[in-house]
């Protein structure tokens, strides 16, 4: 299998954070999800990948290509928007257009303008005069005008709202339309992902927990209510977290199956979202 | 590197043309003797470079620049080959218009005063002076960043120029009324060792002094910004 991004055994330390052995992969074609509290590793992993921060071991491949060894010609090959999109304040936008279209050998003006109609853009204003969301569909917009085979967002829809989260989450599926295409998607507003993601990387203190297909994911971990029962000792090994309230417990599993054949009708065992995923495994009582 | 120096005169142009301009006003004051207006140069100089590091720095589009298709160290070196325009630019204002205009428009006592700035001395000097002081503040940025880099360049260049003058006045043969035509009288100085050694080797030896630092301070700064974290 041809892999987008390729992640082995990467650590990084700074300060009382540590990123440990996170080793992950995104095939040819796909969007991966890389989800996580903040403060998990999320945007260390994006830095890394970027050569923002130096890595202090492991490796990582992008489009077949050593990051520290052909960072030029993966640089020109990704498309990258940052949480807060880093353009020249008091450019307009045509003005950082001509700051940024340069480096790209592949950078395509007829689709950035295409883009910027799509995204109704004014080009004569001024970047700091525009919107959060505005600002982040220009960051597309560029991201996309240079044919970039791999886009990696870093918390794209932030404090954007729901219809232009939607409008960028229909862009991105359009986007890996085209064959070869990836997308690596850092969020913590999971729901964007439940309806686009292939795989699922789920990071937490710097460490992966999983990194599956969506499918996988989403079939295997469920949610289990019932009684204190569940959390007797030879059940416990089963769950991955839980809470416990006045009306009983609920709990997070990853072996769906197994729950239904010890307890039966005795427990209520529904899918897991990934929101419900990541807070039982930030916030539960974790037992595993 | 030329493309990342046309990113930062886009980015920078009506603050550098500003910044220009001020050099300009400055210069063509009456009271402003040769030595002044070198320094005013250099000064404005530095400033052209700290003006595109400020905007990136309020605008931290250096985290855009490093997600770029282009290595760290064609970045360092695009810094330094603007370094070096802005050099080129002050240098061809302040000896190829302050020095001709300022002449001709000036009284015949401050003219005369000007007019050593029209010499191979007063240029090597000014050149010299101003890229050592580009030497000292490109590895400084580059090792701490526009805010730290800056305050550390200015503590050290306000020291070594205090040094510096204070070193002048004790050596020059005949010692200069403080300030106003402490320029000139370094001016002569040069002119003194250019005829010793002779124009050839003066300026054989303007080169090396020029090259040396710089050379250093680039692979300062390669080394420096290889280390940085964004």
């Amino acid at each position: 299998m041809e892999y987008a991004l390729e992640i082995r055994n990467l650590s990084k330390s700074y300060g009382d954070f540590r990123l440990k052995d996170v080793s992950f992969s995104l095939p040819r074609g796909y969007i991966m999800g890389l989800i996580g509290p903040n403060g998990a590793g999320k945007t260390t992993i994006i830095k890394l990948v970027l050569n923002l921060i130096r890595r202090d071991g492991g490796e990582i491949r992008a489009l077949g290509f050593d990051n520290l060894a052909d960072e030029v010609e993966i640089k020109s090959r990704i498309g990258f928007v940052h949480d807060t999109p880093f353009f020249y304040e008091h450019l307009t936008l045509a003005n950082v257009r001509k700051t940024v279209a340069p480096f790209y050998r592949d950078w395509d003006d007829a689709l950035f303008r295409r883009l910027a109609d799509e995204f109704r853009l004014p080009l004569g204003k001024r970047f700091k005069k525009l919107s959060r969301g505005t600002k982040m569909k220009f960051a597309l917009a560029v991201a996309l005008s240079h044919k970039a085979d791999l886009l990696i967002l870093d918390e794209p829809t932030s404090g954007l709202d729901p219809v232009f989260r939607r409008e960028l989450l229909q862009k991105l599926s359009a986007f890996i339309q085209d064959e070869g295409k990836s997308v690596l998607f850092s969020t913590h507003i999971t729901s964007d992902l439940e309806r686009i993601a292939d795989f699922i990387t789920f990071i937490r203190g710097g460490e992966i927990v999983f990194s599956s297909p969506r499918d996988q994911i989403l079939g295997a971990w469920a949610v289990v209510k019932g009684g204190p029962e569940l959390l007797a000792a030879e059940h416990r090994a089963l769950f991955k977290g839980h809470r416990q309230g006045a009306y009983g417990v609920q709990a997070l599993t990853a072996a769906a199956g197994e729950v239904h054949r010890r307890f039966g009708r005795d427990a209520v065992v529904e899918t897991a979202t990934l929101e419900e995923i990541m807070f039982y495994m930030t916030k539960g009582n974790g037992h595993a | 590197m030329l493309k990342l120096c046309l990113k930062d005169l886009l980015a920078a142009r009506w603050f550098l043309l500003a910044n220009m301009t001020v050099l300009l006003l400055y210069a063509l004051q009456p009271y402003f003797s040769a030595g002044f207006i070198m320094a005013a140069g250099g000064v404005v100089v530095i400033a052209g470079l700290a003006i595109v590091f400020f905007l990136e720095d309020r605008d931290k589009t250096e985290i855009l620049t490093l997600s770029l298709p282009v290595k760290r160290s064609a970045i360092v070196g695009a810094r330094h080959l603007l370094g070096a325009l802005f050099l080129a630019v002050c240098g061809g204002i302040v000896f190829g218009v302050i020095a001709p205009l300022g002449t001709v428009i000036r009284s015949r006592s401050d003219a005369a005063g000007l007019s050593r700035l029209l010499s191979i001395e007063a240029a090597v000097l000014f050149f010299v002076i101003t890229l050592f002081f580009l030497a000292l503040y490109l590895p400084l940025y580059h090792r701490f960043g526009f805010g730290r880099g800056t305050i550390v360049f200015l503590i050290a260049g306000i020291a070594l120029v205090s040094l510096g003058a204070a070193g002048l006045f004790a050596i020059l043969p005949a010692a200069p009324a403080p300030g106003r035509e402490l320029g000139t009288a370094v001016i002569g100085s040069v002119r003194a060792i250019r005829s010793s050694l002779g124009t050839p080797l003066f300026l054989l030896s303007a080169v090396a002094v020029v090259v040396v630092p710089f050379a250093i301070s680039l692979r300062l700064s390669l080394r420096f910004y290889a280390r940085r974290e964004f």
